[in-house]
């Protein structure tokens, strides 16, 4: 969605992009069922991932402190974005519905360049964190954008708002570990 | 909210949720038979396409909407998401994946009322 595409683009995206089925032909294992085989890739991985944390970088290339900068980064392209997009809107011609109009404003440049930083830094933290931890935890954005429009963007959420934006982080929160165990196999 | 505001949602989230698969699906490919072979650059090329298609509309949308209202409606990407691995992976759908689904969409509802 809108704010949506670039959010999961970050969050979801990423993960679908680096899983560790991607490694599959490193593993020369025999299998005898395909489910099997990706078990034994996920827990080979699992173990790779925990000799890697174990002696994992000090300072900025801390994953714990990627993450959160890859957090930081998605959440403030988002305003970025919306910030943008009012400077050129021009809701009445049907060709803005493509959203090319919106290059016209600087900021959209700048959210395109915290993009692709948030990218970096989430490609980073999956060589350390597993995606069922990492996923889950990427999800905070999702209390942090509403939040954030409403302190800083001046955006007023009527209370029905509030419940439905309540509703659906709920439901995140259910079923993001079950989504990256998803996506790990797709 | 307008049936197009709708459709616009609906297939900047697909086009997305496609491009994401479609990557995967590249990377796969190259971890096999190597970065430089037709199949690769094509899904690459594939799946950059669908993301940009999905950004641009997402600025469109974000010119006549307030992100707090635009904000909820990614969570409709983790739907499409489960129903891809339902169909595709053949996987049975635990009830917390059914449950998290439901609530989802009904916040969903309720946002789009707001």
């Amino acid at each position: 969605m809108p704010a949506t595409c670039l959010q999961s683009q970050n969050l979801v995206g990423r993960a679908v992009l680096c899983t560790p089925n991607a490694r599959r032909g490193t593993h020369g294992v025999a299998r005898p069922t395909k489910t099997r085989g990706i078990r034994n890739i996920l827990r080979q991985y699992a173990r790779t991932l925990k000799k890697r944390m174990r002696d994992r970088p000090r300072g900025f290339g801390n994953p714990w402190l990627q993450l959160g900068l890859s957090v930081a980064c998605v959440l403030v392209s988002e305003f970025l974005l919306k910030r943008g997009a009012t400077q050129v809107a021009e809701p009445d011609s049907a060709f803005s519905w493509t959203g090319i109009n919106g290059l016209a404003s600087p900021l959209v440049w700048w959210a395109i360049l915290l993009i692709i930083a948030s990218f970096i830094s989430w490609l980073y933290v999956l060589k350390y964190i597993p995606l069922t931890i990492a996923f889950p935890l990427s999800r905070v954005v999702d209390i942090l954008v509403p939040l954030g429009c409403w302190i800083f963007l001046g955006e007023s959420i009527s209370p029905l708002r509030w419940c439905g934006i309540a509703l659906v982080i709920i439901g995140l929160a259910l079923v993001a570990k079950p989504i990256a165990q998803i996506e790990e196999r797709l | 909210m307008s049936i197009l505001a709708f459709f616009f949602i609906v297939v900047s989230l697909l086009s997305f949720v496609v491009a994401q698969l479609v990557l995967k699906r590249a990377m796969e490919v190259s971890a096999t038979s190597g970065l430089r072979n037709s199949r690769f650059l094509s899904l690459i090329a594939i799946g950059t396409a669908l993301m940009t298609v999905s950004f641009f509309l997402t600025l469109g949308l974000l010119q006549r909407f307030d992100l707090s209202y635009l904000y909820p409606f990614q969570g409709l990407s983790v739907i499409f998401i489960t129903l891809t691995a339902a169909v595709v992976l053949k996987e049975k759908l635990s009830l917390r994946l059914i449950v998290g689904a439901v609530l989802i969409s009904a916040g969903i509802v309720l946002v789009s009322m707001s």
